[in-house]
């Protein structure tokens, strides 16, 4: 019954998002404001991150349409984050004194933002952000 | 934009002339509404296994209800 609630039609997920966008205020404090655009930028990719975990079944409940759309989607995205390696080594080649800290950077927020867009796309694909529940005759 | 099929099928018009909504003949067939629809509307071609469910909750011969799309 829950798990029906929470289903994430458009609507539903859109009025996560929009909820989440009370995370940057719990985190800060009433007191403080975003000012700096990409720090706003970080806080609204944890926010589709985490509307990323949003599952709708485990993957042993998947039929096969939803298998094979999993499947191309891991697919994708194994070849963009695996080419994201280079990364870093130009980063280096370019500009050797560069941190640790700034090349984890650089090299984490192209990686985790193609994990959600991929992730994001894959759903779409899947048919989970269009569910209607009372389709008698279409 | 998924990928191109070249088989077509006219499940929808059997499925609505048998009274079935698309929940109740997905979890006859035993996946999910959203791949009856994708089947429906001609984005996803079943595997032989879910075709010759089909066939069996309509009582008709695959042929009836897949066919190949003439090019």
């Amino acid at each position: 019954m829950l798990l029906k609630f929470i289903h994430p039609t458009k609507k539903n997920v859109l009025i996560g998002f929009v909820l989440c966008q009370l995370f940057p205020i719990l985190v800060l404090g009433l007191n403080q404001k975003i000012d700096r655009l990409d720090a706003w930028v970080q806080f609204e990719l944890v926010i589709l991150g985490a509307l990323c975990l949003w599952e709708v079944k485990p993957v042993s409940q998947l039929d096969e349409r939803e298998l094979t759309v999993l499947l191309k989607w891991k697919g994708r995205m194994l070849e963009i984050i695996s080419s994201m390696a280079l990364i870093p080594i130009i980063v280096l080649s370019l500009k050797p004194e560069t941190t640790g800290w700034n090349l984890f950077i650089i090299s984490s927020i192209p990686v985790y933002t193609a994990f959600v867009v991929c992730t994001l796309l894959l759903k779409r694909e899947l048919g989970y952000f269009f569910f209607h529940e009372d389709i008698v005759s279409e | 934009m998924l990928y191109t099929v070249n088989i077509k099928n006219n499940l929808k018009e059997l499925r609505i002339k048998s009274d079935i909504n698309q929940s109740e003949f997905a979890s006859l067939c035993g996946v999910s509404r959203q791949t009856i629809h994708a089947i429906e509307t001609s984005k996803y071609t079943p595997s032989v296994e879910l075709a010759l469910k089909i066939s069996i909750i309509l009582n008709m011969a695959v042929e009836e209800i897949f066919a190949l799309k003439e090019v």
